[in-house]
């Protein structure tokens, strides 16, 4: 049970987390669900789809974040950069991607426009096999049609 | 197997390096197996959120993501809402107060000895360069050296476009002679070319060049089977409708024989219809909008082969209204009789009203030295670099002084106020140079103002893409060549890479 201004967030894979309800409500899906209806407020809320590791990864962000938000004195727009550099290069790839899905479907916008900027910055200068490589997509152009398609695009390269 | 095994190596490789990274999240063991299973990765990113990470990237590379997968080049290629969003993003990007992205390439279309190419230089290779390599002040005018462009391109922009000459075959089918006239919100807008009604048109393609979306506009005859002539005045996303729409004027209906039997006046007796379409996915009509705009008003300026490109900014549209005389001879600029007839006619896009504007400058109101003091007049679109924040912006070749002055218009203005007036102090002039060449013989088609380096492209007709740096002072020139290595014209516009369609594909 949480104390008052803490909210509990479980995980799908059972694992709780108490947090300040100024760091939880970063999550616009969160806020809505306290404002609509109190009794979550008091008891715990589910994140379906979201495992413990990715939620407590989630939780470093947003209170860093929340906290910044508070006092700009303590946490300067300087030290949010670093920390958030910090924080996508330490990702692996399925992190990211759980993280990204978790942030769009929580609306977390800052944290998703920055990791999409991240994935964006993993693709820019990349030629189109690179960037499979990296993501490991698999080409389902049959060679005339990419052959075509290169043919046709003489402003990519 | 053996292939499985050692995917599977590596992955586990892959984990130890990242796991020595994340050990102060203290996470459980059977967490790490549980991603290694799933390390096969799996890119099941929901469309909407691959859409946000492309319309982050620049034009270049969201073509390189089109040729990743399927999926990818779906999301990319026919989507115009995720269009819109790169459109926007890009924008913001560039210049806090948006609408449109600064242009990134300019497009080139040489023509001579029946040869067509365009030429594709990418911005970015001018900015690189600070070398003086033409200086307009010292006389004698030195020889402009050629600059190598690291990303020239020579492709075929338009397969319709074959260049003919145009007074060589008259007598043929002239379907194929299609001519670049501007660019605006990423697309191309070529008309077909007619000896005595130019740029007036019943036929326009207007191109998406990366993607190769096009659209063919033809103006259908009227009941007594004569042909409609018109003209696109400007392209441009409408904030309310949210779609993609085309600005036309069009020739009456009525034909009339011309006076004196010169069929180059026919089009100067009438005042022009203006119509609107839509390029969005729903089916398009013609709507016609009204204007009391009077004659004079609405003739567009043109230029060697096509009109003066219209400038889009805050949602209105802007063009240059070249004066009778000089549709009628458009280089003749020294025999007008009458004072200078240029004015700016913009047409609201939320409210559909036409207005115009002054142009800048006393100098025109003389109307005896109209035609010596102010030669041309090119809107050249906002600047927000520095002291020029952000206005519309006109380019005056004042030949009389032998400079060049840019004009910016004063903020806080409200276009409907000023309509008709004669308030040329309006304008407020932010920047002027001077030049050194042949008055009479040489022209200068201003293509784009670009905002970070403060640098200013022309046209020099029939030389080369001239680059002013502002900041600099200093000036080059990148000579247009056909294959035989021999200088030759070329008309050429600004262009933004987006990813519209113009049919709504």
């Amino acid at each position: 049970m949480a104390s008052k201004g803490n909210l509990t967030l479980k995980s799908c894979n059972g694992k709780e987390f108490i947090v300040e309800e100024k760091v939880a409500v970063m999550s616009t899906t969160i806020k809505n669900m306290v404002d609509v209806d109190d009794s979550f407020a008091q008891g715990v809320i589910p994140i379906i789809g979201v495992d413990g590791k990715i939620l407590a990864k989630l939780i470093e962000y947003c209170k860093e974040h929340a906290e910044a938000d508070e006092d700009e004195e303590v946490k300067s727009e300087e030290y949010l950069k670093k920390f958030d550099e910090k924080f996508v290069d330490e990702l692996n790839l399925n992190d990211l991607y759980d993280l990204l899905k978790a942030s769009n479907y929580l609306e977390i916008t800052k944290l998703l426009n920055l990791l999409c900027q991240k994935v964006a910055s993993m693709i820019k200068g990349k030629k189109p096999e690179e960037i499979r490589r990296i993501f490991n997509i698999k080409n389902d152009f049959t060679p005339e049609e990419e052959e075509e398609i290169n043919r046709q695009n003489p402003w990519a390269f | 197997m053996l292939k499985f095994c050692r995917i599977i190596n590596r992955a586990a490789v892959a984990l130890t390096n990242t796991t020595t990274k994340r050990l102060n999240l203290d996470l459980p063991d059977d967490e790490i197996l549980q991603e290694m299973n799933t390390k096969m990765l799996k890119l099941d990113l929901p469309d909407e959120i691959l859409q946000d990470i492309f319309s982050r990237l620049p034009a270049k590379y969201v073509l390189r993501c089109a040729s990743v997968c399927r999926r990818w080049e779906r999301l990319i290629m026919s989507d115009n809402d995720f269009a819109l969003s790169h459109y926007q993003k890009q924008s913001c990007s560039s210049s806090r107060r948006g609408p449109s992205p600064p242009p990134t390439t300019i497009l080139v279309e040489i023509r001579k000895y029946h040869i067509w190419s365009q030429l594709i230089v990418d911005l970015k290779d001018l900015a690189d360069t600070k070398k003086r390599l033409y200086s307009f002040d010292a006389p004698p005018p030195p020889v402009g050296e050629t600059i190598k462009v690291r990303d020239k391109k020579v492709v075929k922009l338009c397969p319709e476009a074959e260049y003919r000459h145009p007074e060589a075959d008259e007598e043929e089918d002239e379907s194929t002679a299609l001519f670049m006239s501007f660019s605006s919100c990423g697309l191309v807008v070529f008309y077909h070319h007619n000896l005595y009604d130019k740029p007036f048109s019943s036929y326009f393609i207007i191109l998406n060049p990366i993607t190769g979306h096009k659209l063919k506009v033809k103006l259908a005859p009227n009941n007594n089977n004569n042909s409609i002539r018109g003209l696109i005045y400007g392209i441009f996303f409408h904030p309310v409708l949210n779609e993609l729409c085309l600005l036309l004027g069009q020739v009456p209906h009525k034909p009339q024989s011309p006076p004196g039997n010169d069929p180059r006046r026919l089009r100067l007796r009438y005042a022009l219809e203006f119509k609107l379409l839509n390029l969005g996915p729903s089916p398009s009509r013609w709507r016609n909008i009204p204007t009391r705009l009077e004659e004079k008003h609405n003739q567009p300026r043109l230029n060697s082969y096509g009109v003066v490109p219209p400038v889009v900014l805050d949602d209105v549209l802007y063009w240059i209204n070249g004066s009778y005389e000089d549709i009628y001879s458009e280089r003749d600029y020294l025999t007008w009789p009458n004072a200078c007839q240029e004015t700016i006619s913009a047409f609201d896009i939320k409210s559909q009203e036409f207005h115009f504007l002054p142009h800048p400058g006393p100098v025109c109101q003389d109307s005896e030295h109209a035609t010596f003091k102010h030669r041309a007049l090119k809107l050249i679109g906002r600047h927000n670099n520095g002291n020029y924040g952000g206005l519309l912006s006109l380019l005056e070749d004042s030949a009389r002084e032998g400079v060049f002055n840019i004009w910016s218009f004063n903020n806080n203005v409200n276009i409907a106020d000023i309509s008709s007036s004669n308030q040329w102090d309006l304008w407020t002039k932010r920047y002027t140079f001077k030049y050194f060449c042949n008055l009479r013989a040489e022209f200068f088609e201003p293509i784009a103002l670009l905002e970070d380096g403060g640098l200013l492209l022309m046209n020099w007709w029939g030389k080369g893409l001239l680059v002013h740096d502002m900041k600099l002072g200093t000036t080059q020139l990148l000579e247009t060549k056909g294959d035989d290595g021999v200088t030759v014209e070329a008309s050429m516009c600004a262009h933004t890479h987006t990813f519209f369609s113009p049919n709504g594909a």
